[in-house]
């Protein structure tokens, strides 16, 4: 839970800036295992390795990131919200944290993307998580600024299923980082080198580069040949200028615990978006950029 | 995306010495040269890079990386890796305004050799470069797009070969500001004995094939597997003191995520 004041000093600045300082947490949601609930079937993928280190540079940050690990055990209730299902309880679980990281299989049907779900409760199974129907990311009365979907999928290019899938869950969310097409994740317990790699580097940058640059830049990789795939992350973002829409994905960098940071606002209701990826991407399941 | 392949001119030239020696064929083995003391290795790339690090703040993290920082850099190793990355503070903050002439495609490919170089990686061991623009896209509130993309950066990706193998996941990154100007470079670039310490039979590339698609079978399940590739190419293990041969493969079950494996090549 963090503080913020709001300085005259910085008055010119007040649209999109404000002085924080205070503690912040990263919430991991991490569905691994999905034969647990026969309803939500599907195989096993692997991700907490691949976190570690990332998790370990932003606990040593300033005075430290908190973090809550929550592997399998992620239900249907922690994603969606309360304004969108009844049952849903995201204040209390993604949207409790600054940075939420949610890992899990995706797809799109009608355009539209989801998250599908290893948990539900008998009877309600709820697989599918839409997030332009079960979220409402970033109210007043919740932390999360940073939703990361590393998933398949999660900010897809086709037929506009970003914009239809996400925009109507900004409300107050800074960024949400995905990718465009099909990802790579672990197939063991183990995780990969590379992965773990690249979400360290990302963690390392954000903080000196800006957090979409970080996370284009460093989650960009082609396979090993010889016809390539690419992976393809996309940062996205809704302000309420076209400017300030520039302005967050190129100057918005993790805030450092127990430090005074400048951090920008929330917008409840943007007004314009923009998207950061790379031009000519071109992904295994999903066409070119 | 503009791609150029390095590798047909390598590979010709690197198979040579097993051919020569009139050997069964078989991989060179390299014994991996790792980074005792990443301080001291980050004080020589400081003084090749002419940054100044007398008043920067140095900084460890748990997995290895040493760093110095001041207002204007930030660069880091990582032992027992090597890993490096310098980032650009100044370059990173600054309104694009205040940049200067723009820079051309060739000179922003050229900074990241000259940076290669300096960080002491062999450059001929690049096995393709990949360089494209990073650009913005932004929409309206009724959700039309609003004209073309806009470039707001350059990104110049190599990836590795050594003796024509690939070095599965190894890389270097440059990231480009909209201008140009060099922001972020990262290596992962482990260095290797000059001379090899071996040569191993490897098992014939459609064995391992066979091999990888039998391991990919084993992970089958009730699932739909596709097996999309795979290619003889060195691990980068640090831990094992050595570059492997090893045959790496991609495959997805239920065209879910892309997951990677690899099997040990050797005979």
């Amino acid at each position: 839970m963090k503080r913020v004041l709001c300085y005259s000093v910085l008055f010119s600045l007040a649209v999109f800036a404000a002085v924080a300082w205070g503690d912040y947490d990263i919430g991991y949601y991490l569905m691994e295992n999905y034969g647990v609930d026969a309803y939500c079937n599907n195989h096993n993928v692997y991700m907490n390795a691949n976190l570690l280190d990332f998790n370990t540079y932003m606990a040593n940050k300033g005075t430290g990131w908190d973090s809550t690990f929550r592997v399998n055990n992620v239900y249907d209730y922690h994603l969606v919200d309360s304004s969108k299902q009844t049952w849903g309880e995201s204040d209390n679980y993604t949207e409790s944290h600054d940075i939420a990281i949610v890992l899990g299989h995706g797809g799109i049907t009608s355009n539209k993307y989801y998250l599908q779900a290893n948990r539900s409760v008998q009877g309600r199974d709820y697989c599918r998580i839409f997030p332009h129907a079960d979220m409402y990311l970033g109210e007043s009365d919740v932390d999360i600024e940073w939703l990361i979907v590393h998933s398949c999928h999660s900010m897809d290019d086709e037929d506009y299923t970003w914009r239809d899938s996400w925009r109507p869950a900004f409300h107050g969310i800074h960024q949400v980082f995905g990718f465009h097409g099909v990802t790579w994740a672990s197939s063991t317990q183990a995780g990969t080198t590379w992965i773990r790699e690249n979400y360290e580097a990302f963690a390392q940058d954000a903080y000196v580069d800006g957090i979409a640059d970080s996370w284009v830049f460093n989650m960009y990789e082609t396979d090993i040949g010889p016809d390539d795939v690419d992976q393809c992350p996309v940062a996205y973002t809704g302000r309420a200028t076209l400017a300030n829409c520039d302005s967050i994905l190129n100057y918005e960098k993790f805030p450092t615990p127990g430090q005074v940071n400048i951090v920008y606002q929330d917008v409840y209701s943007p007004t314009y978006w923009r998207r950061r990826f790379h031009g000519g991407c071109d992904p295994q399941g999903g066409g070119a950029m | 995306m503009r791609k150029t392949c390095w590798l047909v001119v390598a590979v010709t030239m690197a198979l040579m010495p097993c051919v020569a020696a009139g050997k069964e064929t078989c991989v060179d083995i390299y014994t991996l040269l790792p980074v005792e003391d990443a301080e001291s290795q980050l004080f020589a790339d400081a003084l090749t890079l002419d940054l100044d690090i007398a008043e920067a703040e140095n900084s460890t993290t748990p997995s290895g990386w040493v760093f110095f920082e001041t207002a204007e850099f930030r660069i880091g190793r990582k032992a027992p890796t090597g890993d490096f990355v310098f980032v650009d503070r100044v370059v990173a903050d600054r309104a694009i305004e205040s940049a200067g002439p723009m820079k051309t495609n060739e000179t922003m490919e050229r900074r990241a050799l000259e940076m290669m170089d300096a960080v002491s990686l062999p450059i001929e061991e690049i096995r393709e470069v990949e360089f494209h623009r990073v650009v913005d896209q932004s929409e309206d509130f009724a959700g039309d797009l609003l004209g073309e993309p806009e470039t707001t950066g350059f990104m110049f990706y190599g990836s590795r070969q050594i003796d024509g193998y690939v070095v599965e996941g190894s890389r270097v990154k440059a990231l480009f500001d909209r201008n140009g100007d060099l922001v972020v470079f990262r290596s992962f670039w482990p260095e290797h004995s000059t001379r090899p310490v071996d040569c191993v039979p490897v098992v014939a590339e459609a064995t391992l094939r066979t091999q990888a698609q039998d391991v990919v079978e084993s992970r089958r399940g009730t699932h739909e597997i596709t097996f999309f590739k795979g290619v003889l190419g060195y691990s980068r293990e640090i831990e094992s003191g050595r570059f492997t041969p090893s045959y790496i493969f991609d495959y997805s079950l239920d065209d879910g995520f892309l997951l990677r494996e690899r099997i040990d090549g050797r005979r």
